[in-house]
């Protein structure tokens, strides 16, 4: 069996229902947000606490600190908020003031780095290293040993893309300081790179 | 990575499918499987933005820093907190339920200092030293709000922290 039989037929995908009616969902939010509307701001924070959550995390801040980065962006939101002229930059708003929230206190934490050049450098993940005995499902083993094979940008990009929806793609990735085409429309190297490195693992199913 | 080293493979150039859509997808449940967004963080962040004030300015976090037991076995933390006044905290437990909270503002100003919690507001000013108590508070999420003194007039300069459990 070759690769490319493993895969299923590419071609332009058609969004599912349920991805459009998040976007579709979010999207409302966000006008509400801007608004004023604060049951929208409610539902804003369950919504987008995961990504932003992500974006902090892929800087390799240590968990506790990036807890405080999701925090303080959410009352940033609130006190800039006025900042966001239109709904459809606020997504690009709130991952950039994350990302900047948590570089910052990356930086204190070093603080025998220079702050300016740090913002441009990407920051080794420090954590604690996840052991294998959490990931116990097969398919998950697979596809964490293949994302370890990733050059770190492209892990600090992916894990912050998959918890977004498709058309904000290149918005997300600009905003975490990636250059212009690195995800959407189009794959773009590391999506490219993962999917080549997954179809290359005998154990890995495309379902 | 940034384009300009070598040209981008056909791969890297299609446009995205279902397939790395559910690529994507997966990765999305892996990370939520080895490193989940916190317990409790959802609510702690709601809670924080749940503010009737709107022009509100972040009172940072600088250090949080947990204090041996004490005689009576009781656990404390002190929390730093900083923007144009910095704000620290102690917060003691006093029961099972409730815990005393000592501050202090630097520089010392008598400042309104608000405790918000699930119950309600508690207002206090600090004394020309900074400093405030409050004496018994039940445990649960909380913020810290600060107006500076003389511009109570002028809400837009409140200053608050984010929500932390007492």
């Amino acid at each position: 069996m070759t690769r490319s039989d493993r895969a299923p037929a590419a071609g332009p995908a058609a969004p599912s229902p349920e991805r459009a009616e998040r976007r579709e969902r979010l999207s409302a939010i966000f006008h509400g947000v801007l608004a004023g509307d604060r049951r929208d701001l409610d539902r804003l924070v369950a919504e987008l606490t995961p990504l932003l959550w992500r974006v902090a995390r892929a800087t390799g801040l240590d968990a506790a600190s990036c807890e405080d980065v999701v925090q303080q962006t959410w009352l940033t939101l609130l006190g800039r908020g006025e900042q966001i002229r239109t709904a459809d930059a606020m997504l690009g708003w709130l991952v950039t003031v994350a990302r900047r929230e948590a570089l910052r206190v990356h930086s204190t934490q070093n603080r025998t780095r220079p702050v300016a050049d740090q913002a441009l450098d990407p920051v080794p993940d420090d954590g604690p290293p996840v052991d294998d005995v959490i990931v116990t499902d097969e398919r998950r083993r697979v596809l964490w040993r293949v994302v370890r094979q990733l050059p770190e940008r492209c892990v600090q990009l992916l894990q912050v893309i998959a918890f977004s929806d498709r058309p904000d793609y290149a918005t997300i990735a600009v905003a975490l300081g990636m250059p212009k085409g690195s995800i959407g429309p189009t794959r773009g190297r590391c999506l490219a790179k993962l999917r080549e490195l997954l179809s290359a693992q005998q154990d890995w199913s495309w379902r | 990575m940034n384009g300009s080293s070598e040209p981008l493979a056909p791969a890297a150039r299609a446009p995205i499918d279902e397939t790395d859509l559910a690529i994507l997808d997966q990765l999305a449940e892996l990370y939520s499987t080895v490193d989940p967004v916190p317990s409790g963080l959802v609510e702690r962040a709601r809670f924080a933005v749940a503010l009737d004030e709107i022009d509100v300015e972040l009172l940072r976090l600088a250090e949080e820093t947990t204090l041996a037991a004490g005689a009576r076995g009781e656990r404390g933390r002190i929390f730093t907190f900083t923007n144009a006044v910095t704000l620290t905290i102690r917060i003691v437990g006093l029961t099972e339920e409730t815990v005393r909270i000592d501050g202090w503002l630097a520089p010392p100003a008598p400042h309104l200092v608000t405790l918000r919690t699930g119950a309600g507001r508690i207002d206090r000013v600090a004394d020309e030293d900074g400093r405030f108590v409050f004496a018994e508070v039940p445990q649960g999420p909380a913020q810290f709000l600060v107006r500076p003194a003389g511009r109570t007039e002028a809400p837009e300069n409140v200053l608050v922290t984010k929500a932390v459990v007492l």
